[in-house]
């Protein structure tokens, strides 16, 4: 059950916008926090992850906020409970408002961890038309997303909700033996030699490694299928 | 911290739908079947959509109707998964190289810090200020290009296609002003 201090921000972070508490939070049937704030793992800038389960409700625009928004009938969906972030919210997530009665429903399905691999290799295998003409911080920008989406992948195939970017982050800066074990996931991608590379580069890049937030790694557990 | 409306000279404005046009209307016609007559096919299929071996292996038995009708029905689902929905990737290299071209021509400053890496709508809120009508089409175009679940929907490419072009017609307007 989430403590009051997730309400608390939600408020405070709506009540600053152009729309209010009452029509976000009060028509959703179901709302719940989740990422890295969640779990304490955020960095001072990091936005609340709200999902709102509302039938009538668009995209809400608040800064400092990231909204997803489902109607009942994509909760209840095979989609949904299958996906990753389905995995995530039930893991992590923490609810302000509702049951959420589909939670013993969900479950990692092979789409989701398929569309992680496709995923990845959509990026390395497009790479090489795009990689001259991006802008130095870019390059830094996917090497680190195609080193958190390996992780990714690497805990969908053994069914382990993924933890919030952070606790990845941590995770990869804390254990370096986790280099090879990447490098092996990245050798399980239907991928040509210069995609292959390019995946090695961004894992062993020191660019990606960046001086995290200084809370400690919230959920130890899941860095062990990276050790290897 | 609120970004107020700028004053932007007409020549940057003008070189900023120039680059849009150019970079990504150009490149996102190139890549999808959006704008231009002519569809472009997916260039990476997910496995087990069609023709994949999943597929195969999800073929029916005829033992059990139910299971035929949840198997069709799934091999339903990776069909319109494969004309309908595409790989994020693209949509990402598009604008990023478009925001690429932005910065090295130095229309605008202060982008490069590799721990933030900016994002078009960041862009226009220097330009044009954040309560400004365009900064708010490039938000939701913004958001009609962050897909679900990795992939973005053909409907959704389409739309965005159609707000980055009102985009550059209000910017053609505002440099002739």
């Amino acid at each position: 059950m989430a403590t009051p201090q997730f309400e608390n921000r939600l408020r405070s972070l709506i009540s600053v916008s152009g729309t209010t508490y009452e029509k976000v939070v009060g028509a959703s049937t179901e709302v719940v926090i989740f990422g890295s704030r969640a779990i304490g793992v955020n960095r001072p800038d990091s936005d609340l992850d709200v999902l709102l389960v509302n039938a009538n409700l668009g995209r809400p625009r608040v800064a400092g906020i990231d909204f997803v928004v489902l109607c009942p009938e994509e909760v209840a969906s095979s989609h949904w409970l299958g996906s990753e972030l389905a995995a995530h919210i039930v893991e992590y997530g923490k609810w302000i408002k509702g049951c959420g009665s589909w939670r013993n429903q969900v479950h990692i399905s092979d789409r989701a961890a398929m569309r992680k691999q496709a995923r990845i290799v959509g990026l390395l295998m497009r790479a090489p038309k795009w990689w001259s003409k991006l802008h130095p911080v870019f390059h830094t920008k996917y090497k680190l997303t195609i080193r958190r989406e390996l992780q990714r992948l690497d805990l969908l195939r053994q069914r382990i909700p993924v933890p919030p970017t952070h606790t990845l982050d941590a995770d990869w800066v804390q254990h370096r033996s986790a280099r090879d074990y990447l490098v092996k996931v990245a050798a399980t991608l239907p991928l040509g030699p210069i995609a292959f590379e390019l995946a090695k580069a961004c894992i062993d890049s020191p660019e990606t490694r960046f001086p995290l937030s200084p809370t400690p790694c919230a959920v130890g557990c899941l860095v062990a299928p990276l050790r290897g | 911290m609120k970004r107020k409306k700028r004053r932007t000279s007409k020549e940057t404005i003008r070189r900023v739908g120039e680059i849009l046009e150019e970079f990504l209307i150009g490149n996102l016609e190139s890549e999808f079947p959006v704008g231009a007559p002519g569809a472009v096919e997916p260039a990476i299929q997910v496995d087990g959509q069609p023709g994949g071996p999943a597929e195969e292996a999800a073929e029916p038995d005829g033992e059990d109707v139910d299971e035929e009708h949840s198997d069709e029905e799934a091999e339903d689902e990776h069909d319109d998964e494969a004309k309908f929905y595409f790989d994020l990737a693209d949509v990402e290299y598009c604008v990023d190289v478009t925001i690429t071209e932005i910065v090295n021509e130095k229309l605008v400053a202060g982008y490069d810090d590799p721990r933030k890496p900016p994002i078009l709508s960041e862009i226009f809120q220097v330009l044009f200020g954040e309560d400004d009508s365009l900064t708010k089409q490039v938000e939701e175009f913004e958001e009609l290009i962050s897909g679900y679940d990795d992939h973005v929907h053909i409907d959704d490419l389409e739309q965005a296609d159609k707000v980055m072009r009102e985009i550059v017609k209000e910017i053609e307007n505002r440099s002739k002003d």
